[in-house]
C-alpha cells in the first residue's frame, strides 16, 4: 500500500512575539514549522506503516528548497522517501494551481491513499484537500478526527468525522483523499537519538517543473484563478494588566500574603499568628 | 603487646612514597629560619624565600639514614625502653593539656598541683612506659620559666624514660641540661625524647626546627610529628591527607638527618578531621564512643513536644492530592520536565563553575533554546565552601526514550567536567548513583582505590547496588548510552 502526505511548512506563529508600544506582532526570527493539521496527516500515516512496514509513505511539498534540511527530517521521523515539487516559476501559485502542480505529480505515483492536514496555520482555506480530489477524481473526507479498520486488507479506511456537533463514521474507499482534522491525536513522531545525524540525501527527491511538464499558463501567476486583495494580521488588544499600588508596606506584605493564600501557594496558619 | 596495622598495600604505600617526593621537590615546603634555610641551601636543596625544595635524593638519604630503632635509656636502667617496629610500643601521656576534669567532672585549668599528681599517676602507672613533661600544661604567667618548672618536676616524680620540651633552641638546650644533670647520663646516651610539630599545611615553624636541631646536635632523639585536619588544614581526602602529613614529617626527618646524620627519629603523626559543624579537631576514643551509646541507649535523648510534631505534618506543602494532581499534570503535559544536577565546592571557586557552566550551556547544548529554565541555588553551606543545585527545565521535543541522552546527559556532562575541571566535587550529599559513575575515578584522583578496596572487601561478587558509584560498561550501555 502506498501513502502519500500533503505537508507544508508554515511560519510559526507562536515565536512571534508581541511589541506592546507598537501593538504589532514581531515576525522575524520566527521559523518554518510543519503546519500541525499536516504533521497529523504524518502521523497516521506512520502510525499505520508502524502497524505493518510493508506500507510504503512519502511525504510530498511544494516549498523553495529552503526547507530541505527539514524534509530529510521527515525522513528521520519514518517517511520512506520525500519529493520537493520546487521551481520558480510555481511561484505565485494560489490554491488552484498548487492543487494542479501537486496533482500532476501525485498522478504519476498513483498512491492508495492521500493524506493531508484539513487547514493551514497561515492560509486556513483547506482548499487544497478539495481541489486535489476533484482533480484526480478521487472521493475526499475531511476534518477526519480518527479512524479504523484494516486499509491494507480491506482497501478501505473506517473514519471519524466531526459534523457540527455530531460525529459521524465513514468508509472511504482507496484510492481516496483524506483529510486530518487539527483535532485529531495522531501524534508525528520525533527524530530518534541514534537517526539524528543519519545521512537520508539519498531518500530526497527533487522535481521541477520540466519533470512535471506544466504549461507556463497553467502555473503560477498566470495559472491562479484568484489574487490575493490584501493580508493582514489580526489586531492584537494589549493584555490586560492589573496594577495595584500600595504605599503602606504592611498593607503590602498583607495584599501579597492574601493573594499567594488565595492561589493555593500557602497552606496552613494565618500570617498574623506568626 | 605489639599492634601493626598495615591498610595499605605495598604498591599503594609506594604510591603515597612517589606522590609525596613529588610534593616535596615540586611544591617545595616551608622552612621557617634562615639557619634552616641554609641548611638546606649547602646540602643541595633549592631555596625560594621560606620555601625549600627538597629533592628526592635528599628524602631517601634522610630515611636511609635514621635507625630502624634505639634505645632509650631511663634513669632507672630497668625501666629503659627500646623504640623501633616490632617492639614493645611506648605508652606515653599525651601532652600540652592545658584543662582538666576533677572527679565531680567539673573543668578547670590545670594548676601544678594538678600536674604533680599527674605525673604520680604516670610513674605509678603499670601500662604507661614514659613520663612527658608535657603531659599537661600548667597555667602561669612566664611559660618558658612554667616550663623549666614542668621539666624539674618531671625529673623529680618519676624515673622513667622521658618525653621533653623542644620549643626552641633554649628550651630544648635546658631540657637536655637538666635531663643530663639529673640523670648522670651523657649525650653518647639517648635519654629524652622531642616531640615536634609541623605547622599544616605544608610549613615548619622556626622554633620548632630550632628544637630539632638542638636535639639533633646533642644526639637526642625527635618524635617528628604532624597534625593535620583533614578539611581544614589538609586536603577533605584521605589520600591527600595522608601524602601532605607524610611531606611535612619527612621534611622535618630531613633535617634532623641534614644537621646530624644518623640521629634517631621517631614517624609521628596525629592527623585526623574536622567536624565540618564546628571545625574542631575529632580524635575520638573509645571511652567517648561508648559514653555517646550509653547515652543515647534507649532511643531518646528528649522527647519532643508532640504538637510541634502534628504542626510540621499539618503544615506539609504536599497532601496525597497534591501528589495525585501532579502525577496527573505530568501524564497530560509530558512534554516538560525538569532535573537538578547537585555539586559542591570550596567558596573560591564555587561561582566559578556556575559560570562556565552556565555559559558552556549556552554555547555549546544544541538544545537550549528548549530550555525553560537555568540556573543553581544552594542549600549547605559551611565555612569552607557550598553545595550548589543545577537546575534545569526544559521542553521535551523527543521520543521519551530519548529524553535522558538528548537533554539530562549533556547537560549533567557539562556541570560535572567543570566542577572538576575546578576542583571540586561532583556530588554532595545526593551521591553519584549511576548518571555519574563515569566520572567517579576522576573524582577521586589518587584516592579512588580507597573506594575500590572497600567495594572488593565489602561486594567482593559485585552484586550490591550495581552500577552505583563504581562504573559499569554493561550498566552505561543499556541505560546512558542506551547502545542496542
Amino acid at each position: 500500500m502506498k501513502i502519500l502526505c500533503l505537508i507544508k511548512f508554515v511560519p510559526d506563529v507562536d515565536s512571534f512575539s508581541y511589541d506592546k508600544e507598537r501593538n504589532v506582532l514581531v515576525r522575524e526570527n520566527s521559523s518554518l514549522i510543519l503546519n500541525p493539521d499536516d504533521g497529523k496527516a504524518l502521523g497516521l500515516a506512520l502510525q499505520l506503516k508502524k502497524a505493518d512496514p510493508a506500507i510504503q509513505v512519502i511525504a510530498v511539498t511544494m516549498r523553495p528548497l529552503s526547507v530541505r534540511e527539514q524534509m530529510y527530517d521527515v525522513i528521520r521521523r519514518g517517511a520512506d522517501m520525500c519529493v520537493m515539487l520546487s521551481d520558480k516559476a510555481f511561484v505565485g501559485s494560489d490554491t488552484y494551481a498548487t492543487a494542479k502542480i501537486l496533482g500532476t505529480y501525485i498522478k504519476k505515483e498513483c498512491p492508495d491513499l492521500i493524506l493531508a492536514g484539513s487547514e493551514t496555520l497561515d492560509g486556513g482555506t483547506a482548499h487544497i484537500p478539495a481541489q486535489l480530489a476533484e482533480y484526480l477524481d478521487l472521493n475526499l473526507l475531511s476534518n477526519v478526527l480518527s479512524v479504523s479498520g484494516s486499509p491494507v486488507t480491506d482497501g478501505e479506511m473506517l473514519c471519524d468525522v466531526t459534523e457540527g456537533d455530531e460525529i459521524l463514521t465513514y468508509a472511504i474507499k482507496f484510492p481516496a483523499v483524506v483529510g486530518i482534522a487539527r483535532e485529531a491525536a495522531f501524534r508525528l513522531p520525533f527524530v530518534r537519538y541514534f537517526n539524528l545525524d543519519k545521512d537520508v540525501s539519498g531518500q530526497l527527491s527533487i522535481l521541477t517543473n520540466e519533470e512535471l511538464g506544466l504549461p507556463d499558463a497553467e502555473i503560477g501567476l498566470k495559472g491562479s484563478k484568484t489574487r490575493v486583495a490584501s493580508s493582514y494580521v489580526r489586531k492584537i488588544e494589549a493584555p490586560m494588566e492589573e496594577r495595584i499600588v500600595l504605599m503602606d508596606e504592611d498593607e503590602g506584605v498583607d495584599y501579597v500574603f492574601r493573594y499567594l493564600k488565595e492561589k493555593g501557594y500557602l497552606h496552613g496558619t494565618d500570617f498574623h499568628d506568626h | 603487646m605489639n599492634i601493626q596495622i598495615q591498610s595499605l598495600t605495598e604498591s599503594q604505600i609506594q604510591q603515597v612514597h612517589e606522590m609525596t617526593l613529588q610534593l616535596l621537590e615540586g611544591h617545595g615546603i616551608t622552612m621557617n629560619g634562615e639557619t634552616v634555610q641554609e641548611t638546606f641551601k649547602k646540602h643541595g636543596a633549592k631555596v625560594e624565600g621560606n620555601r625549600v625544595h627538597i629533592p628526592s635524593k635528599m628524602v631517601e638519604d634522610a630515611i636511609k639514614s635514621a635507625p630502624s630503632e634505639f634505645l632509650v635509656t631511663a634513669r632507672d636502667p630497668k625501666k629503659s625502653h627500646v623504640i623501633g617496629i616490632g617492639r614493645e610500643p611506648a605508652l606515653v601521656p599525651t601532652g600540652g593539656v592545658p584543662i582538666v576534669l576533677d572527679k565531680n567532672g567539673d573543668q578547670d585549668t590545670a594548676t601544678f598541683d594538678d600536674f604533680r599528681n599527674m605525673l604520680k599517676l604516670t610513674h605509678t602507672s603499670s601500662i604507661l612506659n614514659f613520663a612527658c613533661s608535657g603531659s599537661l600544661y600548667p597555667t602561669v604567667p612566664d611559660q618558658s620559666d612554667g616550663i623549666l618548672m614542668m621539666i624539674y618536676h618531671t625529673l623529680l616524680h618519676t624515673d622513667k624514660p622521658l618525653v621533653g620540651n623542644c620549643e626552641g633552641a633554649a628550651i630544648s638546650n635546658a631540657c637536655i641540661d637538666m635531663v643530663e644533670r639529673a640523670t648522670g647520663l651523657g649525650e653518647d646516651e639517648h635519654m629524652v625524647v622531642a616531640i615536634t610539630n609541623s605547622i599544616s599545611p605544608m610549613g615548619w615553624d622556626g622554633k620548632m626546627l630550632d628544637g630539632i636541631r638542638t636535639f639533633a646536635e646533642r644526639n637526642q632523639p625527635i618524635n617528628i610529628t604532624c597534625c593535620s585536619m583533614a578539611g581544614a588544614t589538609a586536603p577533605i581526602y584521605l589520600m591527600g591527607g595522608i601524602i601532605q602529613s607524610n611531606a611535612e614529617v619527612l621534611a622535618g626527618i630531613v633535617y634532623s638527618q641534614l644537621i646530624r646524620p644518623g640521629v634517631p627519629v621517631i614517624y609521628g603523626t596525629t592527623s585526623s578531621v574536622v567536624d565540618m559543624g564546628s571545625m574542631s579537631l575529632t580524635i575520638g576514643t573509645p571511652e567517648a564512643i561508648e559514653a555517646a551509646v550509653d547515652k543515647f541507649k534507649d532511643g531518646v535523648a528528649e522527647q519532643v513536644d508532640s504538637k510541634l510534631i502534628e504542626d510540621w505534618f499539618s503544615q506539609l506543602n504536599w497532601s496525597q492530592k497534591d501528589i495525585d494532581d501532579e502525577v496527573q499534570g505530568m501524564i497530560e503535559h509530558y512534554r516538560h520536565s525538569g532535573y537538578t544536577t547537585e555539586i559542591s565546592a570550596n567558596w573560591d571557586n564555587i561561582t566559578k563553575i556556575y559560570d562556565s557552566v552556565i555559559e558552556r550551556i549556552k554555547k555549546e547544548f544544541p538544545r537550549k533554546d528548549d530550555l525553560t529554565m537555568l540556573g543553581g541555588h544552594s542549600s549547605h553551606s559551611y565555612i569552607n565552601g557550598t553545595n550548589m543545585y543545577f537546575v534545569y527545565s526544559y521542553d521535551i521535543k523527543c521520543e521519551p526514550e530519548d529524553e535522558l541522552l538528548i537533554y539530562h546527559h549533556p547537560i549533567q556532562q557539562i556541570i560535572v567536567e567543570e566542577t572538576l575541571r575546578y576542583g571540586g566535587s561532583m556530588c554532595h550529599h545526593h551521591g553519584i548513583g549511576k548518571y555519574r559513575s563515569q566520572w567517579t575515578k576522576e573524582e577521586h584522583g589518587s584516592a579512588y582505590y580507597i573506594l575500590e578496596k572497600l567495594k572488593d572487601t565489602f561486594d567482593p561478587n559485585g552484586i550490591m547496588n550495581y552500577g552505583n558509584i563504581f562504573p559499569k560498561e554493561d550498566g552505561i550501555k543499556a541505560y546512558i548510552t542506551k547502545e542496542q
